[in-house]
């Protein structure tokens, strides 16, 4: 692990490079069987930096918190919905797709065809919202719970992921730029994000480290999760594929699992909706009717769909095809700053994938998934007029977020 | 290494492989059976709403109370449904009526209740996939309605309730109950898939 060089910056949130002697002294005692405990992911995660994480996991989320809040109170912008506070609290972090989710944990899938309906949507947030509900919790809040709790621990296991990759003074940027991202408000909502999180990351640090099992696992529950965690398969194949010669045999069918846990994923949540709604295919069926289905021609369409923007005045696709764009640049710069292909790849699948189903719409929140941008992110942020720039727009952008929630279907 | 040795090495990644896989899939698939299973109603519903999306034409005797039998045909035009009876044309957009006569003609409540219980597929579908997605559909029983097999519906939010009876048969609408404070009444209904049969009904 070593020393790192000594610095403190409080502009830049990292870790103080003092050594405390208390910490000498234990780690002269412990000798050997301290370094060993060292490697496992709980340990990566020195203690200023569980600090720093922890700071900004709470002040973001206190963000976004507030801003649903204060917007709720408010009525802002129309009187139409205004669900009161004492009733429906945090109603505003529930909205939009956090409605289905509840659906499905209060009433199983039902696929209306011709119609908007819940296969759309993945079973793990519902399944954990039942969960909780069981120990007398709404599901609004146990959905939106979940998330935060979720994202808190996806944070330290991202930043663990990270520094296997990245310098730790990158790494640990890369986890505070990731909690006031503008998107990342959707960390916070009843949104499976949250909880996807921590499971893609532990699926790749495990993959990283040669637990395979406990990789399959992570990556089978992303996939549950969101989709995106079928895009796992391509680092997992890739790290695998490095380590393959010098594999027992065992370890290698444990990875092997691993790499085809997410596709292994979407095949028994098709098995399970052919059981539940009689057809295997409702996932694909329910996307088609909310505007969603892979086909060549996909891209020209979500052109279409932007270019056609002004006439509908659905100016969220510009929001959307913006942030497209800042992955995209992103990505090119973690390729440039050395990241491995594979995540660099994985990541632009994530991004860019989904704009071949038609439309460019809630890319922006697909995109957080994409670990090779928020990375990128971290590389920028080692240029200080740029650190400050992402510290301070970042927040800004993240209430901005929060309170034009409710002027699309709210 | 022997070619007999690699495939025997190979064979036996690619059968732990798949045991591995066969249990990680077991056990999510029984993690996703501690969801809910949609109702017998719900599903039930569904199909109805299958069968509606097929119906292009209603033709239905709408009793109200205190007022002769009333014969109203519901034919879809351009994204938009149109009610008739012998002088009374009502356009309809979804569950909302956006075109009626002059109020001197005949009473609001009366327009609406007819439009409710003519069971015009876009108006009938609107409703009961609202109830469908609100939860369990309301109100739903099995029964004979006028002599058929039925299933019955509730597919309004509140007042006037209406209720849906559809064939057990082929999920299509027999009839209708309108509930409301100042008026009530019931329809029976015959609904027509194709074009064909509405022509050959339109000339008797």
């Amino acid at each position: 692990m070593g020393v790192p060089p000594p610095t403190s910056s409080a502009l830049t949130g990292e870790a103080p490079a003092v050594v405390r002697p208390v910490r000498l002294e234990i780690r002269r005692r412990v000798g050997a069987s301290w370094h060993k405990a060292q490697s496992t992911a709980l340990n990566t995660v020195k203690t200023p930096a569980v600090r720093q994480i922890l700071i900004w996991w709470a002040a973001s989320r206190v963000i976004v918190v507030v801003s649903a809040v204060a917007v709720q109170a408010s009525g802002w912008p129309s009187r139409g919905w205004s669900p009161s506070l004492s009733r429906y609290p945090l109603e505003l972090l529930a909205t939009w797709d956090g409605r289905w989710y509840r659906t499905i944990a209060h009433r199983g899938y039902l696929l209306i065809p011709g119609h908007q309906s819940d296969p759309a949507f993945f079973p793990l947030l519902p399944i954990l919202e039942r969960v909780v509900h069981a120990a007398g919790v709404s599901l609004t809040i146990g959905g939106i719970v979940l998330a935060n709790l979720g994202f808190l621990a996806g944070a330290f296991i991202f930043y663990a992921l990270s520094k296997e990759l990245l310098p730790e003074r990158d790494a640990l940027r890369t986890v505070i730029y990731l909690t006031i991202f503008p998107v990342s408000y959707v960390f916070s909502m009843a949104y499976p994000e949250g909880i996807v999180l921590p499971a893609m990351a532990a699926a790749a640090l495990c993959a990283i480290r040669g637990r395979w099992l406990v990789c399959a696992a992570c990556v089978f529950v992303a996939t549950l999760g969101r989709p995106e965690g079928v895009v796992l398969v391509i680092p997992i194949a890739a790290i695998l594929a490095k380590k393959w010669h010098r594999l027992p045999l065992a370890d290698r069918a444990k990875g092997l699992t691993a790499a085809l846990a997410g596709p292994l994923a979407i095949l028994t949540f098709m098995g399970y909706l052919w059981s539940a709604t009689g057809d295997a295919f409702a996932w694909n069926k329910a996307e088609r009717i909310w505007g969603r289905s892979f086909q060549l021609r996909g891209l020209y369409s979500a052109g279409v769909e932007l270019m056609a923007m002004p006439r509908h005045h659905n100016y969220w696709l510009l929001r959307d095809a913006v942030f497209v764009a800042v992955y995209v640049v992103l990505l090119l710069v973690a390729l440039r700053a050395r990241i491995p292909w594979y995540w660099v790849l994985a990541g632009a699948v994530t991004v860019l994938l989904p704009l071949w189903s038609g439309s460019v719409q809630s890319d922006a929140r697909f995109g957080l998934l994409s670990f090779a941008a928020i990375w990128g992110l971290a590389v920028v942020g080692r240029h200080r007029a740029a650190d400050w720039f992402v510290r301070i727009a970042g927040p800004a952008l993240l209430v901005a977020a929060v309170v034009t929630i409710p002027l699309r279907f709210p | 290494m022997t070619p007999a040795r690699r495939l025997s090495r190979g064979a036996a990644v690619a059968g732990v492989t798949l045991v591995l896989s066969v249990i990680l899939a077991a056990v999510g698939f029984g993690a996703l059976n501690a969801l809910p299973t949609a109702s017998r109603a719900d599903r039930v519903a569904v199909r109805v709403l299958q069968e509606l999306a097929r119906i292009r034409r209603t033709a239905s005797e709408i009793h109200l109370a205190g007022r002769r039998p009333i014969s109203a045909t519901c034919v879809r035009r351009h994204h938009r449904e149109l009610v008739a009876t012998r002088g009374l044309r009502i356009t309809l957009d979804g569950p909302r009526i956006v075109g009626q006569p002059p109020r001197s003609e005949m009473p609001e409540d009366v327009v609406v209740a007819i439009a409710d219980l003519a069971v015009c597929p876009g108006v009938a579908s609107a409703e009961l996939v609202n109830r469908v997605l609100a939860g369990p559909v309301p109100g739903f029983l099995e029964l004979r309605w006028h002599r058929q097999l039925a299933y019955r519906f509730r597919i309004s939010r509140d007042r006037p309730m209406v209720l849906l009876y559809v064939s057990r048969e082929n999920r299509s609408p027999i009839g209708a109950v309108l509930v409301g404070r100042r008026i009530h009444g019931w329809s029976i209904v015959h609904a027509m898939r194709t074009r064909r049969v509405n022509a050959g009904l339109s000339r008797k």
